[in-house]
């Protein structure tokens, strides 16, 4: 059944974020053969760009719309409350952490990995630790996304009022803060010591761009990005990034990288969103851009269908993805971690991703009419509220 | 990528019987142990006939109970080493200490670099400070400074990374301390011991069994015996390439 869609409603928004939502999960597994096939492996950016970017997209599609028809207040207030929701699934997702983890420690004991035991220290302190992680500060590894989603969504209504004032007016800022996070490192505090794997100061800039072109930066940029040059430009640089991620896994051909070159581009940061990255980001999506144009029919046929659906409950898929890559790891080391096995995990876990995407439609296709502010405009329907 | 790859080697490793020598099971992560970044000091080292070497590490670079510093893999590389090269006089000392940060290490360079006038230093460093959350930035900082102070003191540096443990590989955050030692390594031509692949393709395909609880050696013991001899290997091959490169230079210490 081919989703309804009113024709504002850009597809290729709902199938990107459906598949970086797939990449996320995949390598979320850790030692997971099928994660090959995920973009992080070919080049200097990886899903998580596409997630921030599109998530800027569609919340300044929905919120700004909802702005223009009910005013700053309003909108704010969804968007606020939106920022709950999200803050309320990632302490959903941290007290399944703390379960799996609970478990794995009362059963670990390996003279090999004494030190390795050390990340279970927290459990010793769950004073500390639990109120480390309401505010955000304690995150386990691979749970560093919504806090940064939160922060973003959070400080999205002034930003959201600067957008419609002034668009580059509000991008220009945006770059700013940007430059400034880099020229005096700042991030937010993290415990028990360092900070926010996701810089909110650096990636805030890539959300605002996704803003900035879904209020119609995009449009501005179609010249430039139909141009010769730009393809040819986007084009070589996602080659030279094959090249350079190619050495990682290669360490032989880590030679024929020229020693000045090294010394610029590395390190790569992901914490800051290195420019690198940025880039790779913006060549990638200039391409796609090209090669798939949204009135393409194929993007409403049964293929497309799957990731679209997951693309547009992506809250709900995003933690659904992170609980299954931890049952899905479980699955690995208790049963077996044989390449079959994480074959069958990894399409196993997109299938129920797919399902409860779609029982999730069905779900608001029911309630739908009954629930809900009688205002919300289709479109936001659509983007589940979700931006 | 990797895993294809490994797989491949592993496809290979197994279907020619590898020489009695090592240990086959240690022979399929052979791939990973191959820098092709040469080790002059080293080369020095082994023509005058004495090489020392000075290990900077933390837990999983000792073995715990009273055989534990025989089985560790130190120790175990200074036997590997002397029976490859009977002509050399061949130390390895061990600085390993549970729970210290890449900081706490560095600050005990300037002491060993003195008391052991090494020609290689092996750095095995990162897990704790990943559990201790400190700041991917801040470790890669101080593996600058460490590699430089080493560097300065006369010796070569090895990386050494972190353990593959399969079942908390998922609840501590090493990726961004993999990548950090990774890029240190490349920016300064540095070899990485990649001991993170070289576990976890042996958890893979079944060599060493890293998940189930014990508390008994045996398998701690083989994984430490094998990690020496891949270690060996790969400080001898780079060793070599110290010839081709350039003639060694060997100031005197």
């Amino acid at each position: 059944m081919p989703p309804v869609v009113p024709a504002s409603r850009d597809l290729r928004l709902d199938l990107f974020r459906g598949l970086a939502l797939w990449l996320i999960f995949l390598d979320h597994i850790p030692s997971n053969i099928v994660s090959w096939v995920t973009i992080r492996n070919y080049g200097f950016s990886d899903a998580t760009e596409i997630f921030v970017f599109i998530s800027g997209f569609t919340a300044a599609f929905v919120y700004g719309r909802a702005m223009s028809e009910h005013g700053v207040i309003i909108a704010g207030a969804r968007v606020l409350k939106r920022a709950w929701q999200v803050y309320v699934a990632h302490i959903f997702l941290f007290v399944i952490y703390m379960a799996e983890i609970s478990y794995v420690s009362a059963s670990f004991d390996n003279p090999l990995f004494n030190e390795e035991m050390g990340v279970f220290n927290f459990l010793k302190q769950p004073d500390v630790t639990l109120i480390q992680a309401l505010l955000l500060k304690f995150k386990p590894a691979n749970m560093d996304v919504l806090p940064l989603y939160i922060v973003l969504l959070a400080v999205f209504p002034p930003m959201l009022w600067l957008l419609k004032r002034s668009l580059n007016g509000a991008l220009a800022l945006s770059v700013l803060i940007y430059l400034l996070a880099w020229y005096f490192h700042w991030n937010f505090p993290s415990y028990p010591d360092g900070h926010w794997v996701f810089n909110p100061f650096a990636w805030q800039a890539l959300f605002v761009f996704g803003a900035w072109c879904g209020l119609g930066g995009a449009a501005r940029m179609a010249r430039v990005l139909n141009s010769p040059f730009t393809v040819a430009a986007a084009v070589a640089y996602i080659l030279f990034a094959i090249a350079i991620v190619a050495t990682w896994h290669f360490p032989r051909l880590a030679q024929h990288v020229p020693r000045w070159l090294a010394e610029w581009i590395y390190p790569i940061d992901k914490t800051n969103l290195d420019v690198l990255r940025f880039a790779h980001f913006l060549a990638l999506a200039a391409i796609t851009v090209r090669l798939v144009s949204r009135d393409r029919l194929w993007l409403r046929s049964p293929v497309a269908y799957p990731a679209i659906l997951c693309g547009q409950h992506s809250l709900e898929i995003f933690c659904l993805g992170v609980f299954l890559s931890f049952v899905g790891h479980f699955m690995m080391v208790e049963i077996s971690r044989g390449v079959g096995m994480q074959i069958i995990v990894s399409l196993l876990g997109i299938v129920i991703m797919v399902g409860v995407a779609w029982l999730f439609a069905w779900y608001k296709r029911i309630e739908g009419p009954h629930r809900g502010p009688p205002a919300a405009a289709p479109g936001s329907t659509l983007a589940g509220g979700e931006a | 990528m990797r895993i294809v790859a490994a797989l491949l080697v592993w496809t290979l490793a197994a279907s020619t019987t590898v020489a009695a020598a090592m240990a086959e099971s240690c022979a399929v992560a052979a791939s990973f142990a191959n820098t092709e970044i040469a080790l002059p000091r080293v080369y020095a080292a082994m023509q005058k006939k004495r090489l020392t070497i000075s290990v900077a590490g933390t837990s999983s670079s000792t073995l715990p109970g009273p055989e534990g510093a025989r089985a560790a893999y130190p120790a175990r590389l200074e036997a590997v080493l002397t029976n490859h090269l009977p002509n050399v006089t061949v130390r390895v000392i061990s600085h390993a200490k549970s729970r210290q940060t890449s900081e706490d290490m560095v600050k005990t360079f300037p002491l060993m670099l003195m008391d052991d006038r090494p020609d290689l230093v092996i750095w095995q460093t990162g897990t704790v400070d990943a559990i201790r959350g400190v700041d991917p930035d801040v470790f890669r900082a101080t593996l600058n400074l460490g590699a430089d102070t080493l560097i300065a003191g006369g010796a070569n540096v090895l990386f050494v990374n972190m353990q593959f443990s399969p079942r908390t590989v998922s609840m501590i955050a090493i990726w961004p301390f993999l990548e950090s030692m990774k890029f240190v390594a490349l920016e300064r031509d540095l070899p990485v011991f990649d001991r993170f692949s070289i576990m976890r393709l042996w958890d893979e395909v079944g060599t060493f069994d890293l998940y189930s609880p014990t508390k008994r050696m045996e398998t701690a013991a083989k994984v430490h015996d094998c990690i020496a001899h891949l270690l060996a290997d790969l400080i001898e091959n780079s060793a070599q390439l110290a010839v081709a490169a350039k003639p060694a230079e060997a100031p005197a210490k």
